[in-house]
């Protein structure tokens, strides 16, 4: 099997590093080989408003790109991305004038909708690729947290109605008890942090993500785990302005997953980048 | 008869303007009364009907016609009837051929009538040309077991074992569980008249048992199912209980003493039953069943037990019987809500099914009949009732329960009952459908005594660390997003076909529905019956039922059953391959081919190889016909010369 | 004139409009059977105006001109609730992006922040700008300080000339 190829997504190349730190330190430690797909382009998802076959178009062109290099899988780690490629792949099956439009836009580059690589996310990768056994082998620091895990909507929902979220969320649950990490559900957990309505309606947007982080502190959980790097944008980066939106005061600190892993796999927290999340981190004696 | 030379009649029916309103009824009879071999056609608005029949009998008699083509509806309408139309006029039954002009014409190709009626002719030449070589077929009188099995011990299977009972015939009553009674054993009270559900079930249950024409066969199931002459020969697995039935006194004894506690499928998980257990207190029969399992041998049972009833090296039992019938009666089972991703993700015992629900209204439930917030076991003061979970449901069951609309409202009452005046009931609905004799008036009553009813499916629901249920539903009719506090959420979970139906309708070679319940031969005419000749089906396993129907379509299916057995014989089925000995050269692909074992080559006395047809057991597919090297096998009426001349028109 | 007309705004439905907008959804909004769950757990409804099955049901009828133009449409947190849990599948936020598709490209609306993304992602074949990571101290680092290897971006010539395409006018 080639090796894996890796799409980071906008989000992690403007700036979001503590994500793919963390990810590539954490399979390095794991053994898992990735290989960065380049070049690396917009997933589409943003510009779902303007026009849909056009976005399609932009998220089927990285599977046809990676493909074309030959990779059977691309690791998306954003859960958006991720998402986007299962949407498309699912609108492709729905409308012939859309895979004629996006095989039409494909044959300037002598790409084809024939081959196009399977999306894989961060949690099937290691699920897949350790497993829970093999991930508790491999832990030098039981972390012993009970977390409030904010799965996403777009890691829950990546295949709309098809139960594919909770086969996935049980899965996650038991990677994340293979470190020592408790994740039970607590009210609000399925909730939106108003990633996606920043674009158009920010002070809603705000108050989302501050609910959010208001229902995180009310479960009296150690902090709050997020998956993709839009909900860390919301949680973590605009934190103090989302906590002001509910009249709140009281931070709440936000890990990404795979810097929680990261911990319990005994790497360094300064190799995970956790210098990089804004949220106050430092609460956690996990992270001292 | 049927021989020399063909003259055929050709019969156009109208339909009244579900085939003429359509098709040129006029050009097809001028056109088809050209083909050859026709000598009379003629075009009728209902050929189904009493004059319509005669038309027919007159123009045989007239025209001394010896074939006969119908162009009408589907002939899994009404061939039979025409056949019997030919018998009365004094031909050979099967020297009638169907041309079906209104679901292949008429109705698909409504909005291009043109070439619906020349689609028509096309089939009408067909059949002219197929009917010019039809033989006339006579059937034997096969003989029938007096005998049925009735698989399934539910409301549909004591109802239909009984019936058949008191009509003379004896019944093998075969229930997987270790009790007959099924799901209306697990029901309090029953919609809309208030019944006690055991009140009226147990006696019924009692009766099954006793009776000296029905032989119960609990915890067994129906482990292989083969034809053999003109019914079945069914193997029938009794599994090893560990505990002698005749010995068992049913005391209980036993069961006290069991250290081992599991949940109770009965009690749907809300509380326990020993390792050793009687299912519910009105059981039939009233007999200890081991859980292998979970025992874990301590033999104290076996020590309290003064009946000497355990028996832990009891084995599966294999029983070989002979019917002539099988009526399925396996009834329904209730979806896992928790497989919906809306509510998967949520911990909370507070929120359960209705038929967990029933479990906890039952006097003989785990709570005495007491409600309760599993939880922490207080009286709930707020209850949300919430419909078609996972019914209507595209990633779910696409298809109405049917029942659910009814519990809702009948649990809504009973809760109000129980819980007081002050209780809030509140009943979330998509539709609230509550059809069926007395049901709305059963649903006003429920509003007159302040039950809430909410137009308006919830889709958050969230636990709070209180143990209370936050039901956020947003109310069609005040156009409110309205937040429910409540102790208690019951979701009216959709009903599925169970686990082992498919398992089941494979061994007895029966097809299922779209919906994965079993298919019946006909969904307005055949509706307790298989298309298979001595399969019938009662009750839910058909799809979703009330007790009433349930019921009903029990009897119906008995009845007609006991048709069938009380005549004695059936008649051979027409369509079955037959081998032509001189041109056989027993080859044995034939034999390789068949699906139903059916064809075997036999060494004749002279040492000639040549294949025999078992006819009871071909199903008349026509493999067989496909894989001769020589032609010698064909299937009656379907051979190669009958196909290619339709096929020679058809390809023109 | 025969059929529906809207008293409150005497206006009529709009057919072929309607096809075009719902061309690309698997199960459209004739499809709804009118529960109301979308709005029940719309995440926008609890702040914003939006109530996904009036617009469901309103394109079901052929009003989608109205929708085309009321600002509700972009109060859509695109969480995917209503997709996830649609007893019919029809996925009311898919409508939504199909009517904001249109509202673009008749020129009726496009967000500030849309706008931009669109300019960045001409430019740079990514959504948002390639940044060096600033820490809680406020110090940037660029990606070979962090020991992370450069990365090529962006969009081929071919491929963005296939996106201009695909996006017409916008």
């Amino acid at each position: 099997m080639p090796g894996l190829a890796v799409f980071w997504g906008c989000r992690v190349l403007s700036g979001d590093v503590a994500l793919e730190l963390s990810v590539r330190k954490v399979l390095e430690t794991l053994g898992v080989d990735i290989t960065d797909l380049e070049p690396q382009s917009c997933c589409g998802e943003p510009i779902r408003s303007l026009n849909l076959t056009a976005s399609c178009y932009l998220a089927l062109r990285i599977l046809a790109l990676s493909a074309s290099k030959g990779y059977n899988e691309v690791l998306m780690p954003c859960s958006k991305g991720y998402f986007m490629a299962n949407w498309s792949l699912d609108m492709l099956s729905r409308s012939g004038e859309l895979s004629e439009a996006i095989s039409k836009a494909f044959s300037s580059e002598g790409l084809s909708l024939d081959r196009l690589s399977r999306p894989i996310d961060l949690v099937e990768l290691v699920y897949r690729a350790v497993g829970p056994e093999g991930l508790r082998n491999k832990v030098e620091k039981p972390l012993g947290l009970r977390v409030a895990l904010h799965p996403g909507c777009y890691f829950m929902r990546s295949k709309p109605g098809t139960g594919e979220g909770l086969r996935k969320l049980a899965e996650l649950r038991e990677l994340l008890s293979a470190v020592g990490v408790e994740a039970p559900y607590y009210p609000g957990m399925m909730d939106c942090c108003g990633g996606s309505l920043w674009l158009t309606r920010q002070d809603a947007a705000l108050t989302l993500a501050g609910s959010k982080l208001k229902a995180a502190s009310e479960s009296s959980l150690d902090c709050l785990v997020v998956l993709c790097p839009s909900c860390f944008e919301m949680l973590d980066a605009r934190q103090e302005d989302a906590l002001s939106a509910v009249g709140e005061k009281k931070g709440v600190p936000v890990l990404y997953l795979p810097q929680l892993l990261g911990l319990a796999l005994g790497i360094d927290p300064a190799e995970l980048g956790l210098r990089f999340n804004r949220s106050p981190v430092e609460e956690l004696s996990v992270v001292r | 008869m049927g021989t020399g030379e063909a003259k055929i009649g050709v019969f156009i029916c109208h339909c009244g303007l579900n085939i003429a309103g359509v098709i040129d009824v006029k050009r097809l009879r001028e056109m088809a009364s050209k083909l050859p071999g026709v000598v009379v056609c003629v075009d009728y608005p209902y050929m189904c009907s009493e004059p319509g029949q005669e038309l027919i009998r007159k123009s045989v008699a007239e025209h001394g016609l010896n074939r006969v083509v119908v162009a009408a509806c589907s002939p899994s309408m009404h061939e039979e009837m025409f056949r019997q139309v030919l018998r009365s006029a004094g031909l050979n039954p099967f020297l009638l051929e169907v041309a079906n002009i209104r679901e292949h014409c008429s109705w698909p190709h409504a909005h291009e009538p043109d070439k619906a009626t020349e689609k028509a002719l096309k089939l009408i030449e067909m059949a002219v040309a197929k009917a010019r070589l039809l033989r006339p077929i006579e059937l034997k009188e096969v003989p029938v077991a007096r005998r049925a099995l009735v698989i399934g011990g539910g409301i549909a299977g004591i109802t239909a074992a009984l019936d058949l009972a008191e009509a003379g015939v004896e019944v093998y009553l075969v229930e997987k569980e270790p009790s007959i009674g099924g799901h209306m054993a697990q029901l309090d009270k029953t919609f809309p008249t208030l019944d006690c559900s055991a009140c009226i079930l147990t006696p019924r249950m009692v009766q099954a048992a006793r009776h000296p024409n029905i032989r119960l066969l609990t915890y067994s199931e129906v482990e292989e199912v083969a034809r053999a002459g003109g019914g079945f020969e069914v193997v029938i697995r009794k599994k090893a209980r560990h505990v002698c039935e005749d010995r068992c006194t049913g005391c209980g004894m036993c069961v006290e003493k069991c250290p081992v506690e599991v949940p109770s499928e009965f009690d749907q998980g809300l509380g326990p039953r020993k390792a050793i257990y009687i299912p519910f207190p009105q059981a039939v029969p009233k007999v200890a069943v081991i859980d292998d399992e979970h025992c874990i041998r301590c033999g104290l049972c076996e020590r309290v037990c003064e009946a000497g009833a355990i028996d832990f090296g009891q084995e599966d039992e294999f029983l070989k019987v002979e019917v002539g019938a099988i009526i399925v009666a396996t009834g329904f089972e209730v979806m896992d809500p928790w497989s919906l991703p809306e509510l998967g993700f949520l911990e909370s015992p507070n929120i359960i099914t209705h038929l967990q629900l029933e479990r906890l209204l039952s006097s003989s439930g785990p709570t005495g009949g007491k409600i309760i917030r599993p939880s922490d076991g207080k009286e709930p003061r707020s209850v949300v009732i919430v419909t078609c979970v996972g019914s209507r449901d595209e990633r779910a069951n696409p298809y109405c329960c049917r029942i659910g609309c009814s519990i809702a409202v009948k649990q809504a009452v009973l809760l109000k009952e129980r819980l007081g005046p002050e209780a809030r009931i509140y009943v979330c609905f998509m539709d609230l459908r509550t059809y069926g004799r007395g049901l709305e008036e059963f649903y006003a009553k429920a509003r007159s005594e302040g039950i809430t009813f909410i137009r308006g499916s919830p889709s958050d629901i969230e636990v709070m660390p209180d143990g209370t249920i936050k039901v956020t539903v947003f109310d069609q009719s005040t156009g409110k997003l309205l937040e429910i506090s409540a102790d208690l959420v019951v979701l009216i979970a959709g009903l599925r076909p169970p686990g082992d139906l498919k398992d089941l309708a494979a061994k007895l070679k029966i097809p299922l529905g779209p919906d994965d319940f079993l298919l019946e031969a006909h969904p307005k005419l055949r509706p307790s019956e298989a298309a298979s000749r001595g399969i019938f089906m009662a009750g839910a396993c058909q799809g979703p039922k009330d007790i009433v129907e349930t019921v009903s379509h029990a009897s119906a299916a008995a009845a007609k059953a006991a048709s069938m057995l009380l005549k004695g014989y059936v008649l051979s089925e027409p369509f079955i391959a037959v081998v032509d000995e001189a041109s056989c050269r027993g080859c044995g692909r034939c034999e390789e081919v068949c699906e139903f074992g059916a064809i075997e080559v036999v060494e004749e006395k002279t040492g000639r190889l040549v294949a025999r047809v078992n006819e009871a057991l071909c199903m008349g597919c026509g493999a067989c016909s496909v894989r001769c090297p020589t032609g010698a096998i064909k299937v009656r009426n379907f051979g190669p010369e009958q196909i290619l001349a339709q096929v020679a028109v058809a390809s023109r | 004139m025969s059929g529906l007309t809207d008293l409150m705004t005497m206006a009529k439905p709009n057919e072929a409009l309607k096809a075009r907008i719902i061309a690309l959804l698997a199960r459209g909004p004739d499809m709804c059977l009118q529960c109301g769950r979308c709005t029940s757990g719309c995440t926008a409804f609890r702040l914003l105006e939006l109530k996904p099955h009036e617009i469901v049901c309103s394109a079901k009828m052929g009003f989608v001109e109205e929708l085309v133009s009321s600002k509700s449409i972009w109060d859509c947190a695109l969480c995917l609730k209503c997709a996830e849990r649609c007893p019919q599948e029809v996925s009311p936020y898919e409508l939504i992006l199909s009517l904001r598709n249109e509202a673009i490209s008749k020129g009726l609306e496009i967000p500030e922040a849309l706008r931009d993304i669109l300019m960045t992602l001409m430019e740079t074949g990514l959504a948002f700008k390639p940044k060096k990571a600033v820490d809680r101290e406020g110090k940037a680092y660029g990606r070979e300080e962090l020991g992370l290897p450069a990365l090529r971006t962006g969009l081929s010539e071919q491929a963005l000339m296939a996106l201009m395409e695909l996006l017409g006018g916008a």
